[in-house]
């Protein structure tokens, strides 16, 4: 009887806990480590647009598409698209610069960069490399957009195989992007998860399973390309 | 600390189980971080033939410039972290089997490039990675291909 209550309470327990989670919306888990958006209200991030115009389709659509959350509001503005500035990309206060460049054959498709001040997110870039991008497939082309963005808002990739299903999700690794142009439910409920709380200041971390590189106050992520 | 920034024993490395915390914050920052041991690493080397992979640079690095190695593994856990102010990228490193990722980057320094620390570095210059798949034994040959003007390539031969 004693073996039998051992066994048999961590079951029914299991099974409260599993009805309990059943019942609770689903919780998504990517976050960016801890990397947020200093804000009063939504987050109001202006995306410059330093990119070219075969580009700019595809930042209206992301910028749309992040705007869905009820915690994202950002504008594109016109930044320029010299060949220097869309080169290095340089990030302005308070703002995420969006530049494409032909980066070179260096491996990765996109560079999201975010610089920390005081615990917050205070300024992003995006970089997208043409080397392996502009003539690639328009679906690809529009998801590595939205997730370079995502990252910027304090996202991180929901999933890195390339070569499971699609999760209908941009910030997925994928072999066709077809189904993974635009944000899903979980990056969403993820941003509701960051954003949603009282804006303190977060501690600087890092996320596992995800590449980035730390030079001072500035964090990159690295999307690599397949 | 010297200009190594972070290193960590090939043997250490056999030992790891999977993906252990946030990666590191900064080559020079981090050193001290060790990769937790489950056992002497003699018995884990006794029991997985491991592979080598060797990483060196092709091309001179711009001047002003301090550049990076990395090697992680396929959780983005990094493995080995090292600058190289003043001196090429080489380092030879034996690893079990499996998939890794070679990165290389660097950022542009004012005047001298620092030994230690931060003062004086400049944000990321080009970054630039390759994946290598290491099977049993083989000897992989990673080259970091440097351009002068920062640029930068992975080329991979077995």
């Amino acid at each position: 009887m004693k073996l039998l209550r051992i066994l048999t309470i961590p079951a029914a327990a299991l099974l409260a806990v599993t009805a309990a989670a059943a019942a609770l919306p689903a919780q998504a888990s990517h976050s960016w480590g801890t990397y947020h958006w200093s804000r009063s209200g939504q987050v109001t991030a202006p995306l410059i647009s330093s990119v070219t115009s075969n580009w700019s389709g595809n930042l209206t659509v992301a910028k749309d598409d992040w705007n869905a959350s009820p915690y994202i509001q950002s504008g594109v503005v016109a930044g320029s698209t010299s060949t220097s500035t869309r080169s290095s990309c340089p990030m302005a206060t308070g703002q995420i610069r969006v530049c494409n460049y032909t980066y070179g054959n260096n491996g990765w498709a996109g560079l999201a960069s975010i610089n920390l001040s005081g615990g917050h997110i205070s300024r992003g870039s995006v970089k997208l490399n043409d080397t392996y991008e502009s003539g690639a497939p328009a679906a690809e082309r529009q998801g590595v957009m939205c997730q370079e963005v995502g990252h910027t808002y304090g996202l991180a990739h929901q999933d890195e195989n390339f070569n499971n299903p699609n999760l209908g999700t941009c910030m997925d690794y994928t072999n066709n992007w077809g189904t993974n142009q635009h944000p899903n439910s979980h990056d969403f409920n993820q941003l509701a998860s960051i954003y949603s709380h009282s804006d303190k200041a977060a501690a600087a971390s890092g996320t596992k399973g995800v590449t980035t590189i730390k030079t001072g106050s500035t964090v990159t992520m690295i999307t690599w390309a397949k | 600390m010297n200009r190594l920034a972070l290193v960590l024993s090939a043997a250490a490395v056999l030992l790891t189980g999977g993906c252990g915390g946030s990666p590191l914050s900064s080559p020079t920052t981090a050193a001290s971080e060790p990769v937790p041991s489950a056992a002497p690493p003699t018995a884990a080397l006794a029991t997985v033939a491991a592979g080598t992979v060797t990483v060196t640079q092709e091309g001179k690095a711009p001047p002003n410039t301090l550049w990076y190695l990395r090697i992680e593994d396929t959780t983005a856990k990094p493995l080995l972290e090292q600058a190289y102010p003043g001196q090429p990228i080489s380092v030879t490193r034996a690893l079990p089997p499996g998939v890794y990722r070679v990165i290389v980057w660097h950022r542009p320094c004012t005047g001298d490039c620092p030994t230690t620390g931060e003062d004086g570095l400049g944000p990321l210059g080009q970054v630039c990675g390759a994946k290598l798949d290491l099977t049993s034994g083989a000897k992989l040959q990673a080259t970091a291909q440097i351009k002068t003007d920062g640029g930068c390539a992975i080329k991979v031969a077995v």
